[in-house]
């Protein structure tokens, strides 16, 4: 059975993203459901399904906890544990193609920043050990991945950096990102490892936001005043196995994701106008431009090098600055900005004539999805 | 000075791996139906379901898979640690398990490049394997940091 073009996102919004010292996480997921409502003309009663995304320490972003504060008794609704906002999409597309709901917000919040949450923890079956040998924080993981991809392939760290050149480039235009501060490939290669061969701007940032959407019946989403913007695909793939893949630090999983995404759609990497990649690390990007098709395996860095992905090439990629410049969403705020291209509401950086976006998210070395998303010519 | 963050508790199912450590021994979980090595230690066997196995030693010998430096403590228990490198090590006879890499003597670790392990003691139930560079100094045996 397809989904495609059954629904539509029809609301986005974003609270303000940085420090919210003082604000519990539940309000600033409440804050931004209203947000999206506003935008999409909806009101509290049209909606009938909640999706909220847990915190990382578990506390908080529960939807007992969103629900209450909001007063709401919805059909559905459910929580995810560290649901990017792609993983929360497809639960929400597949509560309405079931006929279970036919309006869901989806929302995050997180006071992360504020709360000083230690993200140099270790997940996974071998977490105690890994934490014992030193290998914190996804940046070590993510660090050793790029060497085996500079081992097989040549890639060079000034080719990584503009990855995170180019997303500052499109964070400058960008009036919610955090890091604004002009960056250059000569400014990347010239600042201090912190997992060499990563440096600071290959990294999250940690920061304080909120963000939701508002996903509906495709016929209901005419009648609204938003262009409405249909999910035209959707994939996922996992790999629970972990450590036991082959070569997991290469997710070589993600490629299962991007294929099973391609054979449903007559849509394909030539017709993506702006990528989304959720960017825990710049080593994610360069890994989802080769498994979704953008270039060869192992062409990644020359791709990227060749500025491509930058403000004026041919495949924007992350044109809200990603998580490296703009705020740290989990991928929540790469689908609103995907959506804000997709209407035509970005100003100096909007993509011109711009009409399939594609999403491509990972929960780090276990889960992958993609989302493909279209506006009508 | 804390060096490494020593598991605070030993989970039972990991008992034997650390308890052949504290007797510098690298000693792995073998399915007896399909004799799958695993790592990570775990109840059943991920391949065919079988549940245990037994506990066999392996050679502490391998090969570097890939490797990263810390050079800015990414963990609140490894401020004084920084910089340490950790390799991704490809045991010989085995699976890949991650380990610190010392003896470089500052050069930077090499893709494919020979290493042993050796045993570092951080608390008296904990022995760590750590890897240094099979070259022909040194001998294996139990240190501490």
């Amino acid at each position: 059975m397809s989904i495609a073009m059954k629904t539509a996102l029809v609301g986005v919004g974003t609270t303000e993203q940085g420090e919210l010292p003082g604000r519990g996480a539940n309000d600033i997921a409440a804050e931004a459901i209203g947000l999206a409502l506003d935008d999409a003309g909806l009101r509290k009663t049209d909606v009938d399904a909640l999706i909220t995304c847990r915190n990382l320490t578990g506390r908080s972003g529960i939807d007992e906890q969103v629900g209450h504060l909001l007063g709401l008794n919805p059909a559905f609704s459910a929580t995810l544990d560290y649901g990017t906002g792609n993983f929360s999409l497809h639960l929400g597309v597949m509560a309405i193609v079931s006929g279970l709901a036919n309006t869901v917000v989806l929302a995050y919040g997180t006071n992360q920043r504020s709360e000083r949450v230690n993200f140099g923890n270790v997940v996974g079956g071998g977490a105690e050990f890994a934490a014992a040998a030193g290998l914190v924080h996804v940046a070590g993981p993510a660090a050793m991945a790029f060497r085996r991809h500079q081992h097989l392939y040549g890639t060079t760290e000034e080719q990584l950096g503009w990855v995170s050149v180019a997303q500052r480039e499109w964070a400058r235009l960008n009036p919610l990102s955090i890091f604004t501060a002009p960056m250059t490939i000569d400014d990347y290669l010239a600042a201090p490892y912190v997992a060499e061969p990563l440096r600071r701007a290959d990294l999250t940032m940690v920061s304080d936001g909120g963000a939701a959407l508002v996903l509906t019946r495709a016929d209901r989403a005419k009648d609204l005043r938003t262009r409405p913007v249909y999910i035209a695909g959707i994939a996922e793939q996992t790999a629970l196995r972990a450590d036991q893949n082959e070569d997991n630090l290469l997710r070589p999983w993600l490629r299962a994701t991007a294929e099973r995404l391609w054979r449903s759609t007559s849509i394909g990497p030539q017709d993506i106008d702006a990528l989304y990649v959720q960017d825990a690390t710049s080593v994610w990007v360069l890994q989802m431009l080769e498994a979704y098709g953008f270039c060869a395996p192992g062409e990644a860095g020359p791709f990227l090098a060749e500025g491509h992905t930058r403000p004026g090439g041919d495949l924007p990629v992350n044109t809200n600055g990603g998580q490296l410049s703009e705020s740290y969403m989990w991928g929540w705020l790469h689908l609103c900005e995907a959506v804000r291209q997709l209407r035509g509401e970005c100003g100096p950086r909007q993509v011109p004539d711009a009409r399939f976006a594609l999403d491509c998210s990972s929960h780090d070395f276990l889960k992958a999805a993609a989302t493909l998303l279209a506006v009508d010519s | 000075m804390k060096t490494h963050i020593v598991p605070a508790h030993i989970d039972p199912v990991w008992a034997p791996f650390w308890a052949a450590a504290k007797e510098g021994r690298l000693s792995l979980q073998h399915c007896g139906a399909c004799s799958y090595v695993r790592f990570p230690a775990s109840e059943r066997c991920p391949e065919c379901w079988t549940p245990g196995g037994s506990w066999r030693e392996v050679a502490p010998s391998g090969r570097v898979w890939s490797h990263t430096s810390y050079r800015r403590a990414l963990h609140p228990e490894l401020a004084d640690a920084v910089p340490y490198t950790v390799a991704m090590v490809q045991l010989d006879r085995g699976p890949r398990i991650p380990g610190r890499l010392t003896g470089l003597d500052g050069r930077t670790p090499v893709i494919g490049e020979p290493v042993r392990g050796v045993f570092t003691v951080l608390s008296p139930d904990i022995t760590m394997i750590e890897w240094v560079p099979a070259g022909p100094a040194g001998e294996p045996g139990v240190t501490s940091p």
